[in-house]
């Protein structure tokens, strides 16, 4: 678990939260201690000052006084006095000798000072303690000094409790980035458990969601969405494959006959008629695969890369103008509304061709004396191609079968064709940005191309 | 006439140069890129047909060098890429003719025969096939001094058939030059033009100029 990208992307920002911790946590110490420092050094100098103005109005006794008088309180508020004479002897109070290192000026310095050098038992202990000096006229010097048991006392008390908090913090720290850790894994297992059921063939597995709506639940979700595209995608695929065998089998099957047949009788009559049919039946097969693959490439991106703009206008006309003495055979009424000048950004070939499929379609179903109406019009929006006809129609709920490949309705089964004619148009929809549309023409079909006009 | 075949499926090339040598064709098969090279650039040929895909030198690159060389010979181009951006490609190298895999034997003929004409055809203000005459200069044709009335489409449709007089034209070869269309309609559209055409040309005469060719295409006589 420990490799995991979640786990380790966790603990390592657990570590830069405890290391900030740990940073602040120092600068807080060192900030206290300091704070009590320049108490206990502003404390000395205002005593200093306090000292000086006994001498200054009441002379040398009245310190030795004042000294005498403060051993009541020796010990407890960690004050500790010492007087000596110009010769350097003790006058009076608590240490025994002036320390060696100890200069006499203003400033409070840290002196090393051992329990032994204090007369009597006293709590504060061996250290350096801040002490000021004082110089009188008459040579006599004085130092005052803060014993540091009290200013230890709070430094290890700050110092345990700082450890304490930062220890737990540390802990939570820790615990926290696991459990998030965890949660993403928890998320990542779910999406490689259905991962590896699809990989092992089982295609409806979806991951599954859970109730917090995180952004892994978003992926997750549109996740899921991709995976139900891709399953339609591959079951009509597989639909197609099997209407693309299904097609192919009957003339396959058909030529196998006739050529067996025509084996049997040797004698060669019907070599000619045989031969015949037989190419027949090949080139519908042909034909069948090419428009497969004139699907596959009107669907390809590829397609774009030829285009130009063309006039929409021109090309359903003509289009039109080719079907009309067909429908005239049929004494359909053939009427061509358009618009002039329309143009679109586009392939000319391909929308050529699938103005053809719908017109052809058209016509073969409209029956005689029928009539057939081509519009192309046009709004700020919109370039509208549409097709009416007075044939039999189609089904509302066959409108999304009839773009399918191979889809042929069982009321066409006996009109040629290999229903592959509206999914190109479908196809070619698709490429162009554009829409195509089927409405009950009442009776008939109106199929309409609506291409959305692309902003220059 | 001597045609070279340049097509790398030794059965498709043999069956090809049998089919042109049974029609008349003197034919070199190459089935190598760098041996059609050779070949195209040291005989004189009076047409290529060249597949695209080739081991080797490709069939385009092939088309490039024998044009930067001046080698005009028309040359047909064989491909299973049948699209239409495919096809704007290979004419453009300098291809003259482009035929997508399958194709069907006769279509091949018929347009190696158009490709062979080309030049050669009638120049001048019009055309003429037997009694029928057409004048490119004010779109009218007549036949036997009698004018016939034509559409625009019809007219070309009709100086498209009597410019390859003689010779057939498919189906795709008139959707191709009369429409401009590089698709099969699912219907035979062509044979009902045909027929219109027919009507107003062949319908007051003994001799019917156009004839259908069965499972090709058509042919007018002149």
């Amino acid at each position: 678990m420990l490799h995991t990208t979640a786990i380790k992307l966790s603990l390592k920002y657990s570590l830069i939260y405890i290391f900030i911790f740990g940073v602040i946590f120092l600068f807080l110490y060192w900030f206290i201690g300091s704070f009590v420092q320049d108490q206990t050094k502003a404390n000395l100098i205002r005593e200093s000052k306090k000292v000086e103005m006994i001498y200054n109005s009441r002379g040398i006794d009245a310190i030795k006084k004042y000294i005498t008088a403060h051993r009541q309180y020796k010990g407890e508020d960690h004050r500790y006095y010492l007087l000596i004479n110009k010769k350097g002897e003790p006058e009076a109070g608590d240490l025994k000798e002036w320390p060696p290192d100890l200069e006499t000026d203003e400033n409070v310095m840290n002196i090393w000072v051992a329990k032994k050098d204090i007369e009597g038992s006293v709590k504060d202990g061996d250290g350096y303690w801040p002490m000021i000096t004082l110089s009188f006229k008459n040579g006599y010097r004085m130092l005052i000094a803060q014993g540091i048991r009290g200013t230890e006392d709070l430094r290890e008390t700050m110092f345990a409790v700082m450890a304490l908090i930062f220890g737990i913090i540390v802990i939570l720290i820790i615990a926290l980035g696991l459990s998030l850790g965890k949660s993403v894994l928890w998320h990542i297992d779910n999406i490689n458990l259905a991962h590896q059921a699809i990989m092992n063939g089982n295609l409806s597995v979806r991951i599954k969601i859970s109730d917090r709506n995180d952004e892994f639940d978003m992926i997750a979700e549109q996740l899921n969405e991709m995976l139900d595209k891709i399953e339609q995608l591959i079951t009509e695929a597989k639909q197609v494959t099997n209407n693309i065998a299904h097609d192919l089998r009957s003339p396959l099957n058909r030529i196998r006959n006739r050529l067996e047949i025509s084996l049997i009788n040797k004698n060669g009559d019907d070599c000619g008629e045989v031969l015949e049919k037989t190419i027949g039946d090949m080139d519908n097969i042909i034909k069948t695969f090419n428009g497969i693959l004139e699907i596959a490439q009107a669907e390809s991106e590829a397609a774009k890369k030829s285009w130009k703009n063309i006039n929409i206008s021109n090309i359903t006309l003509d289009v039109a103008e080719l079907y009309r003495p067909l429908a005239e055979d049929k004494s359909i009424e053939f009427h061509v509304h358009i618009t002039e000048g329309i143009t679109i950004k586009g392939n000319r070939h391909l929308i050529a061709q699938s103005i053809s499929n719908i017109i052809d379609n058209a016509v073969k179903y409209t029956p005689e004396s029928g009539t057939i109406d081509i519009y192309v019009k046009e709004n700020e929006k919109y370039v509208e191609i549409s097709v009416l006809d007075s044939g039999q129609g189609v089904n509302s709920k066959d409108y999304k079968n009839i773009t399918k490949r191979f889809v042929r309705l069982d009321t066409s089964r006996h009109t040629p064709g290999n229903g592959l004619g509206l999914s190109l148009v479908e196809a070619v929809a698709g490429l162009h940005n554009a829409d195509l549309i089927f409405e009950d023409n009442k009776p008939g079909l109106c199929v309409k191309l609506v291409i959305r006009k692309q902003r220059l | 006439m001597k045609i070279l075949l340049i097509e790398d499926d030794r059965e498709t090339g043999e069956y090809i140069a049998k089919g042109l040598n049974e029609n008349g064709y003197t034919v070199d098969y190459a089935a190598e890129g760098s041996d059609g090279l050779y070949f195209a650039m040291n005989n004189e040929y009076d047409l290529i047909i060249m597949d695209r895909m080739l081991p080797g030198i490709d069939g385009l690159s092939i088309i490039k060098m024998l044009r930067s060389v001046e080698k005009k010979m028309p040359i047909l181009i064989l491909s299973a890429l049948g699209d239409v951006d495919e096809k704007v490609e290979g004419l453009k190298a300098g291809g003259d003719d482009y035929l997508a895999k399958p194709y069907a034997f006769s279509e091949l003929l018929a347009r190696i025969e158009a490709l062979l004409r080309r030049g050669k055809e009638i120049s001048g203000q019009s055309l003429q096939a037997g009694s029928l005459k057409i004048n490119l200069e004010n779109y009218t044709a007549t036949r036997g001094g009698k004018k016939i009335e034509l559409k625009p489409r019809e007219f070309r449709l009709l100086e498209y058939l009597v410019r390859h007089k003689d010779h057939i034209v498919t189906r795709t070869m008139l959707l191709e030059n009369v429409w401009d269309y590089n698709f099969d309609p699912q219907t035979n559209v062509i044979d009902v033009h045909i027929s219109r055409l027919r009507s107003k040309i062949d319908k007051d005469f003994d001799k019917q100029l156009i004839k259908t060719i069965r499972g090709v295409g058509y042919k007018i006589e002149g």
